[in-house]
């Protein structure tokens, strides 16, 4: 007993790795300290050969552009003495890096990846659109990466650093280790030399452990004003038996998060995490990313949600569409009303269309807001209507008005219709986008009026390979789908224009534009 | 912020150990959804994340591999008018090129005109679809899409979507047990906890959202539902291997390529944004508020012009100009003079003076403090100035203190 316990207390705590390293060499970190604990020490050395020390060999595979060579060299010389010394990467058939230089950059995940005890790195020789070539730098970047890959460093997606640190450089700088990514190198070279050590002595060490806690892993803050910025409490504690460090990864600026970033073992702390709301409307989820070293979780999700409600509403929500008479005015009207506990007061209306006519008046009514309620509730605001004169033109156009009120955080609100007079075309034009020139392609428009019947009496196309049909929609006669038919030509811009004869009275004549483009 | 280990905390497993032969992956489907209008990155992040152009340049990548489907949950555009139109024919266009497996139409899409949304069915060649928002002669309302006798793909429109005649998405879901069935709602989370319990397991169930994808996806019922956010920041992976899904989200960094075809569909949207005259089309205020122009206020506030000339807003609109976005209204509000008022910014050559941001960007509309020295300018201008146009969205460092030292007059 008494023996044991000295053994005990003779053993050491296995070494952490910062959150900057690898998910392979943290999942080989805690096999070797698993096995290293339980005297498992052949299963340790076994998984230690897979965390690549001293010499590392790599290759280029199939097509390598002819700087490859020189590439590689500056490599090699860069890890040497950022390593001093520990890590000799060199050229051999034999490689664990297999290095592949592609026409383009990848889809997918452009980094490099263990794969069947293997490294694989792929470099674009090209980026952008024209295909640009990339520069020699940009190149050796890719050399380093996959090198400092196989360091156990956990690389950056972005092109422009050589490893995992959280500032993205510039494109275009020399490389150089940050003090970030030196410090973790360091960390991990350390850690893995201690655990050869240990393996070859057959010492046993306590393995570490770091556990990150998270409490609670997900909130709501509920109904929260836009604008404001809505608070939530997050306990986090180390539940390990080592140092647990992490790097919080906030997705956006309006995320807003105590700085801390390391917790001792037993060690909790509140943080009061926030989500800025301006901006937003409606419900929102946001997550914070903490990328931890504790191996059991090396990445934890706080997901935190809030439903950003504002001070007013207007009703319809969406954009109203107004159909107007071809004959005397037109008038529509929407309602604004309020949050309960936010009275608001509309100081002014303003439209946006000389000859639009706004009048205000106090409102009350039932309304059944989703954003608020599940059930209609009686509600305080105001009446705005719009009255569109006689004159107004015909067609389709947007207008908006804009509604000053009292309030502080939305003093101003743009409400949009969308109106219509006479017959309107939906869209507005023919567009082709980019058809394949030899093949044909279709498409349609609807032809509408908002209260009256109207017939076509003729439809002719003016202009390139086409073609133009129509059908009627409705029984009414007040909706006529056009279409449109290419029947392919050279490649080249596509123009042209549909001429259709009506029988109404002021549409007598509707030309629709046909545009795009032959590939 | 960047997320150095985002794709190996989703993605990568210590292939060294765990890979074998039986743990191959049979399918995968790659996924889109909610881009509500954000053709370009957004600027919620630093480095700006997202875009069709990269989002498709990862897509025509990843989609060339076996047993890869590329399916869009739906909710394009915000749908509020001609520029909207003209986006949502961008996307259709791009994602035609990539040879979808099924496009769901999401409410905002039904807020579109019912002819821009047939033609939009036509651009993608039917792909895009509904299983229950009914629109005859639109969509062609499949129950659902069979590919190659192996997946079955259902979209869906939550309850009280605009436009169409919606059946109620519970009743429309049909499971088939020997297909993985795909399901695209394009409601909120709670709607598709609820519709996941009438799903088989093994099911995908891809639900909208608006922030950020949720990364540890929720099990209900032996289904899988998954979030992929907003804006189009990122394209959704889901691997299924030996019946279970992993889900990845590749993040659209500015290490991604653009895609050659999308980069000409948004150059097309570009050009007709600017033919169609949308920035003067744009509804603008009647106020009565006369801007003078930076020039103007130069002629007496020497210093402070002197200043502002050499300070980036006095190059404002320039940066546009490069990126040629100098026509979208969306962009030229926050980059010149009382854009959104009768009398401001209309174009470079009508209004030369009110290009770039100038003095009445911030102190309001010079006119009557000209006409009368002593009557002051509109607005007093402070931090509160600034922020209409430097939100988060747009302008995520923004830190007052240190930006006013750049223009400090």
């Amino acid at each position: 007993m008494l023996l044991a316990l000295t053994v005990l207390i003779a053993q050491q705590l296995g070494p952490t790795l910062p959150p900057w390293t690898s998910e392979h060499i943290h999942a080989v970190n805690r096999t070797v300290q698993s096995a290293l604990a339980d005297g498992r020490f052949e299963e340790a050395a076994k998984a230690l050969a897979t965390w690549p020390d001293g010499r590392i060999g790599y290759k280029f595979v199939k097509d390598a552009p002819p700087e490859a060579t020189a590439l590689g060299a500056a490599a090699e010389k860069f890890w040497r003495g950022a390593s001093n010394g520990a890590l000799l990467f060199e050229r051999s058939e034999d490689a664990l890096i297999e290095i592949e230089f592609i026409e383009s950059a990848p889809a997918g995940d452009p980094e490099p990846v263990w794969e069947k005890g293997k490294i694989l790195a792929r470099i674009p020789l090209t980026f952008g659109t024209q295909g640009q070539r990339s520069s020699e730098k940009s190149l050796l970047h890719g050399v380093l990466r996959a090198f400092g890959f196989a360091a156990g460093l956990a690389p950056s997606h972005y092109r422009g650093n050589v490893m995992g640190i959280d500032d993205r450089l510039p494109f275009i700088t020399e490389p150089e280790l940050q003090p970030k990514e030196k410090e973790a190198l360091d960390r991990i070279l350390a850690a893995r030399k201690r655990l050869a050590a240990a393996t070859s002595d057959r010492a046993r060490i306590i393995a570490a452990a770091p556990r990150l806690v998270i409490e609670p892993i997900e909130l709501d803050a509920g109904n929260v004003t836009t604008g404001m910025v809505a608070k939530y409490t997050v306990t986090i504690r180390n539940a390990g038996n080592a140092p647990v460090e992490f790097v919080p990864e906030l997705t956006c600026r309006c995320l807003y998060l105590d700085p801390i970033h390391e917790l001792a073992p037993g060690e909790s702390k509140t943080i009061e995490p926030g989500i800025d709301t301006n901006g937003i409307i409606g419900p929102v989820h946001k997550s914070i990313l903490f990328h931890t070293n504790d191996p059991s979780d090396l990445h934890q999700e706080l997901k935190l949600h809030v439903n950003s409600v504002p001070e007013y509403r207007v009703l319809p929500a969406d954009v109203m569409r107004v159909t107007l008479s071809e004959v005397g005015a037109t008038s529509a009207h929407f309602i604004l009303y309020a949050t309960p506990g936010n009275p608001i007061q509309v100081k002014e209306a303003i439209p946006s269309r000389p000859g639009l006519e706004v009048s205000i008046e106090p409102w009350v009514g039932e309304i059944l807001d989703p954003l608020y309620d599940t059930q209609p509730v009686r509600r305080l605001g105001y009446k705005v209507v719009a009255t569109f004169p006689a004159d107004f033109p015909t067609g389709i156009d947007w207008v908006s008005i804009a509604i000053r009120t009292d309030s502080r955080r939305q003093p101003i609100y743009q409400a949009t219709m969308q109106v219509q007079k006479g017959i309107v075309a939906q869209p507005k034009s023919f567009y082709f986008g980019g058809v394949e020139h030899d093949k044909e392609a279709t498409r349609s428009v609807e032809l509408s009026h908002g209260s009256q019947k109207f017939s076509i009496l003729s439809a002719n196309v003016e202009g390139g390979p086409f073609t133009v049909a129509f059908q009627k929609l409705d029984d009414d006669g007040k909706k006529y789908k056009i279409t449109v038919t290419y029947k392919g030509s050279e490649p080249g811009g596509l123009a042209g224009k549909v001429i259709l004869k009506t029988d109404h009275k002021g549409g007598e004549e509707i030309v629709i534009p046909i545009g795009g483009t032959a590939k | 912020m960047k997320s150095p280990l985002r794709l190996l905390a989703l993605c990568a497993v210590p292939a060294a150990f765990l890979a074998s032969p039986d743990s191959e992956p049979d399918l995968t489907v790659l996924f889109t959804g909610d881009i509500r209008g954000y053709l370009s990155p957004c600027g919620c992040s630093k480095p700006q994340i997202g875009g069709l152009l990269r989002m498709a340049s990862v897509i025509r990548g990843l989609k060339s591999a076996p047993n890869t489907l590329f399916v869009d949950l739906g909710n394009w555009t915000q749908a509020t008018g001609r520029q909207d139109e003209l986006k949502a024919d961008a996307i259709a266009e791009t994602f035609a090129s990539l040879k979808p497996d099924y496009l769901n139409v999401g409410p905002l899409d039904l807020q579109l005109s019912e002819g821009q949304l047939a033609s939009l069915a036509e651009a993608t060649k039917g792909a895009l679809d509904s299983s229950n928002a009914i629109l005859p002669g639109v969509l062609a309302n499949r129950e659902g899409r069979d590919v190659a006798g192996k997946v079955w793909i259902q979209g869906l429109v939550p309850d009280g979507a605009a436009r169409a005649t919606v059946t109620p998405p519970a009743t429309v879901l049909s499971p088939r047990s020997d297909r993985a069935h795909i399901v695209l709602f394009a409601g909120p989370k709670d709607a598709a906890f609820r519709l996941a319990r009438s799903l088989g397991p093994g099911s995908l169930l891809i639900y909208s959202s608006q922030g950020d994808p949720t990364r540890t996806p929720d099990i209900v019922g032996g289904a899988t539902l998954v979030s992929l956010g907003d804006k189009g920041r990122y394209v959704g992976k889901a691997t299924r291997t030996n019946g279970k899904w992993e889900i990845a989200f590749l993040e659209l960094g500015p290490e991604r390529p653009d895609d050659h075809e999308a980069t000409t569909a948004y150059r097309s949207y570009l050009n007709r944004v600017g033919e169609e005259r949308l920035l003067a089309a744009m509804p603008r205020l009647q106020k009565g508020t006369l801007f003078v122009g930076s020039a103007v206020c130069g002629g007496c506030h020497v210093k402070e012009y002197n200043v502002w000339l050499k300070t980036a807003h006095a190059k404002a609109l320039t940066t546009l100009e490069k990126t040629g976005n100098d026509k979208d209204p969306e962009c030229v509000g926050c980059h010149v003079v009382g854009l959104t008022y009768r009398e401001g910014f209309m174009d470079k050559s009508k209004t030369p003076d009110l290009a770039h941001v100038g003095c009445e960007s911030c102190h309001g509309a010079g006119g009557k403090h000209v006409r009368n020295v002593s009557e002051r300018a509109s607005v007093h201008a402070d931090a509160t100035s600034c922020a209409s146009c430097h939100v988060p969205e747009h302008s995520p460092g923004f830190d007052f203190q240190k930006y006013w030292e750049k223009i400090k007059h």
